[in-house]
């Protein structure tokens, strides 16, 4: 579970986030959805721990991550927007690195490479690797502590249809298992019917939730999309 | 070798002091043995002699030592006192000296060979001179001699010449002040010894002098706890030849004082003060010797006309040590040498009209010590290369030397080597810098900047630019190191046409 | 967690950065040169003494710089992955700590390939060991200080002119400072001051063991100040103890400058 209160952040002088709250149930997709600059990644940063708050609350599996930032980390996984890894190790080597550093078995490094369907790149080096086999060994090393509560930044730009869909039914499979999804994202469509829960974020907070079988086709949409004022009483409440 | 012969005056005043002469040699005996426990020098070449058997059985037994002397003429001489043969002796016959310790002090005061046996030893008793030569044509040869005294002022030493063509060869000389003497002599020959000054001064027992410091010649003497004598001390000499010695552990290695025309070559001189001293010297020649491990491999002093060839002066270190001073002398040749791994390699002070050719000046903390007030001095061929600091001027005037002789300079490691015209000389003057100048006096501490890379960095930009109100050196026709490649190479090909 | 409690975090973070190092130009081109140059020592100088000089040359210029230049590259080499690095369970001080310590070990490694051959020319394994563990020393204080700059700056060119710049100021920019101070007749009477200066620069403090205690040249400014005097007596240990300050206070400043990073 994720809970965030009145976050706050600046950067240079510029007012990013204004007193957003979130809540994002276990055992369920959250959708983070908005214009560039409404916020979203700064959110998704503040709850991976690479960006602190200037005011406010986050938790993470109910751990204050400004309090004990090691332990929220320890229980979340996060995917950041265009992942990107060291040019010259390989594919192999890095989720062998990353299962160290989250001390998994010996042995899921090449479950989690076949599940993403990046089993061939286990000797090739990162640099030559397409964005979309980029995101999809992204996907393996989100899948690979196997931690309960899962941040993704706008996965599936460089996925192809197949792999979106693939995707979208890894974290629906996860979230079966009473994980916590995080999902920020432009392709709302694509989401239509596959997320518990949509949220609108514009200018730095939350503004409403979307139904999420009803979600705009297209971006235009969304950006015309006027919340009813029982949409923000149910978002305060939150 | 032949003995002296024994006369019969001599066996008859033996007999009357026969008695005195068995306590004498009873002793002797006993005191040779406790010397030679004791001894701390062991030679390389000679090994510690005892008294032999016989001699001690004859000490024994005076009156069977008396029926000796009357009866063996061969044996009669070998145990006779050394002074009392020598004293016996006819001019120009060789005395035959057997293993073992014979006592000094010897005077010889007539032409003769002195020639020892393996293992003979003549040991004074700490005091005055061990050998004293006071005629000419004396030979030493194959001896051990030890224990002079050690006064400096009364010229204590194991060998004291003042005779004339004198040789002393395959000697080894130990614990002793000076080792040899040659006082107002010439033609001396010193070949081939082994001279080892002595290293340690007696808490009591060897009497010593009050007030060592002052000397009678303008010999500077070591420090005040240091009562060393030369190896080869000259004064007021002419014509010696001191070849070959090994000579370590002394004050000065080879010493020249008012000495001229004389020649000391294939010496090796290490762990002295001064390897090689010369003062008031003229017109001599130093040639292929090495002096290494000195607090200065040589020094040259108020002289003229030296010849300085073909010679090693290597590690020379510690504080303010030098390969080759050269201190207001004129009109020397310094050639062929390697200066290497030097304090300061080469110095002069106040030196004018020298020729310096063709030396090797390498891997020296300062390469060469060049100070004000001298002009005429010739620098050609020479190799300046590793050196921490290739020159130090000091901050003085050197405009009046000249740095290249015919159009041939010197080779310096860190120049441009820019030839064009490839004739082994550089096609663009080389200035050598010396950026600490005046600052060495003024503010020592600048010598922790030796070896920095921004010293290097200004040494390099000087080469390119003056830097304006720096001393260096301009070798206007600087060499790189093709120079001597190409010279033979020429050479060989006008032969050739020939 | 830290080093001790949370072992499989560091050892992760340290094998990762030994492979980064492994497969960094600039390490391989410096470990090409280390083994030139220790074949050179072996080939062309004429004693070990020689050995010992060239040595330490090649350590004062390309130790230092190359020292410097793979820890920029360590620290700028990754950056578009802190992003996932950095949101996972690692402190950020950890991270800085297994880093320095990856390249001091293979700097360690490395440099046998200079020191090993000069062990053939004839130089003694006392001497070797001595200027090795003060050549390593030196390593890790340009490495940290590499590592200060590649957190500092924004990008990698940044990173490389800011480690570079400050490289030449302390090879050569804080002795020229020196050099022209020294006419100065305020300074003149404050040697102390200007002693203390030189000896706070970690390639002073090396140079001047190196010349004046390995090399055993005669050095004439001892006897000046009983401050030159004591670092000429000391100065192996002094500069063992300003190359671990300079190291020590680099590697918590980088980590400083990782913890402020937001990305």
């Amino acid at each position: 579970m994720i809970v965030a209160r009145d976050l706050r952040k600046s950067f240079a002088g510029k007012e990013v986030l204004r007193g957003l709250n979130l809540r994002a149930q276990r055992g369920a997709i959250t959708l983070l959805v908005g214009a560039n600059g409404a916020g979203k990644s700064t959110t998704m940063k503040i709850l991976a721990g690479l960006v602190k708050a200037d005011r406010g609350s986050a938790h993470v599996n109910r751990i204050d991550i400004a309090h004990d930032r090691l332990a929220a980390l320890r229980s979340l996984s996060y995917l950041p927007q265009s992942p990107s890894f060291h040019a010259r190790l390989t594919g192999g080597e890095l989720l062998r690195f990353y299962g160290q550093l989250r001390g998994v078995a010996p042995s899921r490094p090449g479950a989690m490479l076949e599940l993403a369907g990046v089993q061939d790149v286990e000797r090739v080096r990162t640099a030559a690797l397409s964005g979309g086999m980029r995101q999809r060994l992204g996907l393996a090393l989100l899948l690979l502590p196997d931690a309960p509560v899962l941040l993704l930044d706008e996965p599936g730009l460089s996925l192809d249809p197949r792999w979106r869909k693939r995707l979208q039914e890894i974290l629906q499979s996860e979230a079966e298992r009473g994980k916590t999804v995080l999902v920020t994202t432009h392709l709302i469509a694509e989401w239509n019917g596959v997320a518990d829960h949509c949220l609108l974020c514009r200018e730095g907070r939350i503004e409403c939730e979307l139904h999420p079988n009803d979600l705009p086709h297209d971006f235009e949409e969304l950006e015309r999309f006027a919340p009813r004022e029982g949409d923000r009483e149910n978002v305060a409440a939150v | 070798m032949t003995l002296a012969p024994v006369t019969l005056r001599s066996v008859l005043r033996l007999g009357v002091v026969r008695a005195v002469r068995a306590r004498y040699f009873l002793r002797s005996a006993r005191d040779s043995r406790a010397a030679n426990d004791d001894s701390p020098f062991v030679s390389r070449r000679v090994v510690s002699a005892r008294a032999p058997k016989h001699t001690r059985e004859v000490a024994c037994a005076p009156q069977a030592f008396a029926a000796l002397l009357l009866f063996s003429q061969p044996l009669l001489a070998a145990t006779l006192p050394l002074q009392q043969r020598i004293d016996a002796a006819a001019p120009h016959s060789t005395i035959r000296i057997e293993a073992g310790v014979h006592n000094g002090a010897l005077v010889i005061n007539k032409p003769l060979t002195l020639a020892g046996d393996a293992g003979a030893e003549i040991r004074g008793d700490h005091t005055g001179k061990v050998v004293t030569i006071a005629a000419n044509d004396v030979t030493l040869r194959d001896l051990r001699i030890t224990g002079s005294g050690l006064k400096l002022l009364e010229d204590d030493a194991a060998v004291f010449v003042t005779g004339n063509r004198v040789t002393i060869e395959h000697c080894v000389i130990a614990n002793s002040l000076h080792g040899v003497y040659l006082k107002k002599v010439s033609g001396a020959r010193v070949l081939e010894n082994r001279i080892q000054g002595k290293t340690t001064i007696p808490v009591s027992g060897e009497p010593v002098e009050k007030g060592v410091g002052q000397s009678t010649e303008n010999c500077d003497t070591a420090l005040l706890n240091n009562w060393r004598g030369n190896g080869v001390h000259q004064w007021n000499c002419d014509g010696n030849l001191i070849r070959g010695n090994d000579i370590s552990d002394t004050r000065d290695g080879i010493y020249f004082s008012f000495t001229n025309n004389s020649r000391a070559e294939n010496n090796y001189v290490h762990q002295t003060r001064y390897g090689l001293h010369y003062m008031y010297s003229d017109t001599n020649a130093v040639v292929n010797n090495t002096f290494s491990d000195n607090a200065a491999g040589g020094a040259i002093m108020f002289s003229k006309e030296a010849l300085v060839r073909g010679n090693r002066f290597l590690s020379n270190r510690g504080q303010r040590a030098y390969g080759l001073i050269v201190q207001s002398s004129d009109r020397c040749r310094f050639e062929d040498n390697v200066v290497e791994k030097d304090a300061v390699g080469l110095s002069f002070n106040q030196c004018n009209g020298n020729e310096i050719a063709r030396n090797r000046v390498c891997d020296n903390y300062i390469g060469l010590k060049f100070a004000a007030n001298q002009d005429s001095n010739q620098f050609t061929e020479n190799v300046f290369a590793g050196n921490l600091h290739t020159v130090e001027t000091g901050g003085s005037d050197i405009e009046q030397n000249a740095w290249a002789v015919n159009g041939v300079g010197n080779l310096w490691d860190n120049g441009a080597e820019i030839d064009l015209n490839h004739d082994g000389i550089g096609d663009l003057p080389h200035r050598e810098v010396d950026l600490f100048g005046l600052l060495r006096r003024n503010f020592p501490p600048i010598a922790f900047l030796s070896g920095s890379p921004a010293v290097k960095l200004l040494q390099f930009a000087n080469q390119r630019a003056q830097i304006p109100g720096v001393s260096s050196i301009e070798d206007p026709a600087p060499l790189t190191r093709e120079f001597w490649k190409i010279r033979a190479r020429r050479a060989s090909t006008a032969a050739g046409a020939r | 967690m830290s080093l001790r409690s949370d072992m499989h975090v560091s050892r992760a973070v340290f094998r990762r950065e030994l492979r980064s190092v492994v497969i960094n130009r600039y390490f391989q081109v410096f470990s090409a040169l280390a083994l030139l140059g220790g074949v050179a020592a072996l080939l062309f100088a004429e004693d070990a003494n020689a050995t010992g000089f060239f040595i330490l040359q090649v350590a004062l210029y390309f130790v230092s710089l190359f020292s410097l230049l793979a820890g920029v590259s360590s620290a700028q080499g990754e950056r578009e992955e802190w992003p996932l690095l950095l949101s996972q369970p690692l402190r950020r001080r950890t991270f800085v700590i297994c880093k320095f310590f990856a390249l001091f070990s293979i700097f360690g490694s490395v440099l046998l390939l200079l020191f090993v051959p000069a062990f053939f020319a004839g130089a003694t394994l006392a001497s070797l060991a001595l200027l090795f563990s003060q050549t390593l020393l030196l390593a890790a204080a340009f490495v940290a200080l590499g590592l200060a700059c590649g957190f500092l700056a924004r990008d990698r060119a940044q990173a490389l002119i800011t480690a570079v710049s400050a490289w030449l100021l302390m090879l050569v920019g804080i002795d020229l400072v020196a050099l022209f101070a020294a006419r100065w007749p305020v300074l003149q009477r404050v040697p102390e001051i200007w002693t203390a200066c030189l000896m706070l620069n970690p390639l002073d403090a090396f140079r001047i063991e190196a010349l004046f205690a390995l090399q055993q040249i005669p050095a004439e400014a001892a006897g000046t100040t009983p401050l030159a005097a004591w670092w000429i007596a000391h100065a192996a240990l002094w500069f063992g103890f300003i190359a671990l300050v300079w190291a020590g206070a680099l590697t918590h400043f980088a980590s400083a400058r990782l913890k402020q990073w937001e990305g």
